[in-house]
């Protein structure tokens, strides 16, 4: 009720409206000391206080679109009244806020983040209260409506956010990066790959059941990893992955994907630089990794001795007498 | 409800009127196909030097007339079903022969889009676009002239070929790579990848050839800057002998009952595995040793051929390719494999009595070595330089 009627024409008076409600004469040099020790000392409500509402834990879908109040606010975060040692009227404020933000209101929360919040803040000078930093103000619907409801008290927002980047900032952190999650999650199984140049390729392969199959190549120095495109992965830039008929058919496809996982667990069967293998050790392992049947995996990664032409003398002596040969 | 009244009758006269068509158009169709090379030879501009040889028509097509009567039939129906409006610059459609003259003479001549479409009298776009009809087609309808041997007899017949070059026995396939050589943008960060070993930016082709030069199995569309042996790794050949479903045939027996298993032979560029047997490396070699590593050069010398008579006849893949589109240019590479084996199969090379004897066909690039090697692969190797002692 009141976001949405305020939102819409109380703009250019916005602060007679508030002094209104509060029963405070509408004119000018209005002594705020006097209205903050007096008025309401008796009510401070810290019920009514914005981390007490039961939407407080919940992401906020627009906490992403205000990266700059978040910025100003971790700048001037040292205002808080608690630190500053006055938390009576800390109370008052946030009580004040309670009053006109009507936080508890879940139908409210919702309208208020379904509208697009202005980027910047109407009068910015006008709300100099220090007193408004409270790491309650870090709940990300809270600070969706505090910035919604800017042309009522201009700098709500700013405050606000100034506690979440204070006392709560891991918490503002969170919030703002559960926007994010969903690509973290996405990008987990990519992770061992970063670092990696990335390389789209159409590989034609005539002994696979389907010749012709588009491929990401990702390398870093002399390691190559080859991946089929229709799997788990997806592009770093979040590209909605384009669905390709061809590769529907493809044998490799029907590898789920903790084979495919497991594929790229057996990376040391095929990940050797020149100096490991090199020795009996070196030998062993390359025993075990071709008598191996894992290497038949969809995914190859490869750790490439240099292409140099340089033999590399005696790095392996087999013989007859050392019974290395397997009868 | 019955059929309408006389309704087999007019089938019937409708098959036959069919029939009398078909053989009509057949006949036609062969009648055009003898004045087509009359009519084109002379409409086209700049050829006369090498329609004036001994066999005009190969030198320019790079095929000969049986072969490329073939391929038209093979592509006829991709050609010609889809709205087929491709003209001259004299406004003249252009026929089945033409088209698939104009795409054999793109890729075999490896000419810009420009001058071909000079000769022939066709604007560049239509020679671009007809051409990718062809690759389109070829693909699919030619596919089955590349394949690895499927039956026992095919694979016996295989093997004997190779035992004849150098006596080695069980021996299915030789492999290499060669490089299609490609001109990218230097400042652009994507074509890094593309630059190999010796500074250029290029594609691998890997093949797998018979004793007969014919494409086995072919794998191509990574890049250069792979070495041999992980290019090899990445194909599904080696995926598919390490499960035990290649190379896993009949196993040669010998009277003191040790066996050779099936295997192919491959250049120093590839681990020693146990169906990949490499030459022994070093310069003082016992005599049995020696004389496997020469017999196993000289039966390696077919898919060296095999690699420079696919760049030399099929041009396009030869040069310095100007910023090609890198997905479809392995769709050309493969076209250029599949009209090679085409050549083959039809007889082409038997007919001339030419067998290409080039066996350059990565001038630029020096011998890779790799280091890898598998006990198993050893022990095969040391049992078939027995067998030369």
């Amino acid at each position: 009720m009141l976001c949405s009627v305020r939102a819409g024409k109380a703009a250019p008076n916005w602060l007679d409206r508030l002094r209104s409600n509060k029963g405070f004469p509408i004119a000018d040099n209005l002594d705020l000391d006097h209205f903050l020790t007096n008025q309401n000392l008796d009510n401070p409500s810290p019920s009514s206080l914005p981390h007490s509402s039961p939407h407080s834990a919940l992401p906020d879908p627009h906490s992403d679109s205000h990266p700059n109040s978040h910025r100003r606010d971790n700048s001037s975060s040292s205002n808080s009244p608690i630190e500053n040692g006055n938390p009576s009227s800390y109370g008052i404020i946030t009580g004040i806020l309670s009053d006109l933000f009507h936080m508890t209101g879940a139908s409210r929360s919702s309208k208020c983040s379904g509208k697009k919040l202005p980027r910047k803040q109407s009068n910015p000078k006008i709300c100099s209260v220090p007193s408004l930093t409270n790491a309650d103000y870090a709940d990300d619907k809270n600070l969706c409506c505090a910035q919604k409801e800017d042309n009522i008290l201009s700098s709500n927002s700013d405050n606000s956010s100034k506690g979440g980047a204070n006392a709560g900032s891991d918490k503002a952190q969170n919030a703002r990066s559960m926007v994010e999650e969903e690509e973290v999650e996405d990008e987990k199984g990519e992770k061992e790959l970063q670092g990696y140049s990335k390389s789209e390729v159409t590989v034609i392969d005539t002994s696979s059941d389907v010749w012709k199959s588009d491929k990401l190549i990702f390398r870093r120095k002399n390691v190559w990893k080859v991946k089929d495109k229709k799997g788990k992965l997806r592009s770093y830039g979040r590209k909605k992955r384009k669905q390709c008929s061809e590769m529907n058919g493809l044998s490799d496809m029907t590898a789920s994907a903790s084979k495919k996982a497991k594929f790229w667990g057996s990376e040391e069967r095929f990940h050797f630089n020149a100096p490991q293998i090199r020795g009996k050790e070196a030998l062993k392992q390359l025993n075990k990794g071709y008598n191996s049947h894992h290497c038949s995996g969809p995914e190859i990664s490869v750790s490439a001795p240099d292409s140099s032409n340089d033999k590399k003398g005696n790095v392996y002596s087999l013989s007859q007498e050392n019974g290395s040969y397997d009868h | 409800m019955g059929p309408i009244r006389g309704s087999r009758k007019k089938k019937k006269l409708e098959r036959k009127l069919d029939a009398n068509a078909s053989t009509a158009s057949d006949s036609s169709e062969k009648d055009d196909a003898l004045d087509w090379w009359d009519d084109f030879s002379r409409r086209t501009i700049g050829l006369h030097s090498e329609l004036e040889g001994l066999d005009g028509f190969k030198s320019i097509f790079k095929v000969s007339r049986k072969t490329f009567d073939y391929i038209c039939l093979l592509v006829k129906d991709d050609m010609t079903a889809k709205s087929s409006n491709f003209m001259f610059l004299n406004g003249r459609p252009l026929s089945l022969y033409d088209q698939v003259a104009v795409a054999l003479r793109r890729l075999g001549s490896g000419d810009s889009l420009v001058t071909i479409g000079y000769s022939f009298g066709l604007n560049h776009s239509t020679v671009s676009q007809v051409t990718w009809r062809f690759v389109e087609s070829m693909e699919v309808r030619g596919l089955r002239h590349l394949h690895w041997p499927s039956t026992e007899e095919e694979m016996a017949q295989v093997k004997l070929k190779f035992e004849k070059i150098q006596g080695l026995p069980n021996c299915c396939g030789s492999i290499d790579t060669t490089h299609i050589t490609m001109c990218l943008p230097v400042l652009d960060p994507t074509s890094n990848v593309w630059l190999d070993a010796e500074k250029n930016h290029s594609m691998v082709l890997q093949v797998i050839v018979d004793a007969e030069m014919r494409f086995r199995d072919i794998i191509t569309g990574l890049p250069g800057k792979m070495s041999d042996w992980l290019v090899f790794q990445s194909s599904n050949f080696h995926k598919l002998c390490e499960k035990g479903e290649r190379l896993n045939g009949k196993r040669l027996e010998f009277i003191n009952r040790s066996e050779i298993r099936e295997y192919i032979i491959g250049d120093s560029g590839y681990p020693l595995l146990p169906y990949l047997v490499t030459p022994y490396d070093g310069k003082e070699l016992q005599p049995s040793k020696a004389e496997f590593n020469k017999r196993h050069t000289e039966t390696r010398l077919v898919v060296q051929r095999a690699l420079a008579s696919l760049k030399e006849r099929w041009r396009i893949i030869q040069g310095v390719m100007w910023r090609p589109d890198k997905h479809r240019l392995p769709r050309i590479i493969l076209v250029c494999c599949l009209l090679h084996n085409i050549i083959i199969d039809v007889g082409d090379e038997m007919e001339d009595g030419n067998v290409p004897m080039s066996i350059e066909h990565d001038a630029d690039y020096k011998q890779q070595i790799c280091d890898v090697y598998d006990s198993k692969g050893a022990y095969l190797r040391e049992k078939l330089s027995l067998l030369f002692i």
